[in-house]
């Protein structure tokens, strides 16, 4: 039988740090294991993931504070569909809206910035911001069928 | 999964760069300093053979845009090969759109137009009163 769509997502809350990457990944690869899903979505998952925790990693805690990142996962219509929720307690950044440019930094770090975000718009059935009381939530969708 | 990098001279002036495994957040910053010895204009042609890369998330880009630049400063050249699918579709993304369209909103975009366009303006018209 599968699990219905309203499954209770696992949850995973690790430091807001680089060295986080991994077990986020690993977190995230267990759960669609059994859906065999094909190499290409695997990577689109795996770089959607990284694109998204690297920038809250980079910007959303002061430099040197102690911030968290957590991540939600479920399967949903019948194992077809993967849902991640990621949180973190950092500023009010939408990162698909993103606030008046710095025109101090160098042009090449802004347009990767962009880049960065607009890979995980690439890599995603739908990707989805909103600001949760003093949390920024991250919405993540990916069909897990093969790629057409 | 970490990277390793290889590289080596393959002809005088020519260096050959194998990178194995993944290029990004973490890996990126080993690799830079691998390339940096070839950036002094000595090496004329650098290639970044990416057969053995199965991963590269927008650090990765970065880097093989900033190598390509400081090459390019030196009239040098960056090329690369053998790159596997996922790894050409992400290069696909970046570079079929031109600089502009990477900005995040359309209101960066403007603004960003907008000051260059000020500073052409501005060139232009001091090149006026010059003559």
């Amino acid at each position: 039988m599968d699990p219905p769509d309203e499954a209770v997502p696992c949850r995973l809350k690790l430091p807001a740090t680089l060295e986080s990457l991994d077990p986020f990944q690993d977190f995230v690869r267990g759960q669609i294991r059994e859906s065999r899903c094909p190499q290409e979505t695997q990577f689109k998952i795996q770089l959607a993931l990284e694109e998204a925790l690297v920038n809250i990693a980079h910007y959303a805690y002061p430099p040197g504070g102690a911030g968290w990142i957590e991540l939600a996962c479920r399967l949903e219509s019948g194992g077809k569909r993967l849902w991640v929720e990621i949180r973190d307690g950092g500023r009010a950044f939408n990162p698909f809206e993103r606030g008046k440019p710095d025109m101090t930094a160098s042009l090449d770090k802004r347009q990767i910035g962009g880049l960065g975000i607009f890979l995980v718009r690439q890599m995603t059935e739908k990707a989805e911001y909103r600001r949760d009381g003093d949390t920024n939530v991250l919405t993540l969708q990916f069909g897990l069928d093969a790629a057409p | 999964m970490a990277l390793h990098v290889k590289v080596w001279k393959q002809r005088e002036g020519y260096f050959v760069v194998s990178l194995n495994g993944k290029l990004d957040s973490q890996t990126a910053l080993e690799c830079e300093a691998k390339l940096v010895p070839l950036l002094d204009g000595s090496a004329k042609v650098v290639l970044l053979d990416m057969s053995l890369l199965d991963y590269i998330s927008s650090m990765g880009v970065r880097l093989v845009l900033k190598t390509r630049k400081a090459l390019e400063a030196k009239q040098s050249r960056l090329i690369m090969s053998n790159l596997q699918p996922q790894i050409a579709k992400v290069f696909e993304i970046a570079k079929a759109l031109p600089p502009q369209a990477i900005f995040a909103s359309v209101a960066e975009a403007d603004r960003y137009f907008d000051v260059i366009q000020r500073r052409e303006i501005e060139k232009q018209s001091q090149a006026g009163k010059l003559t």
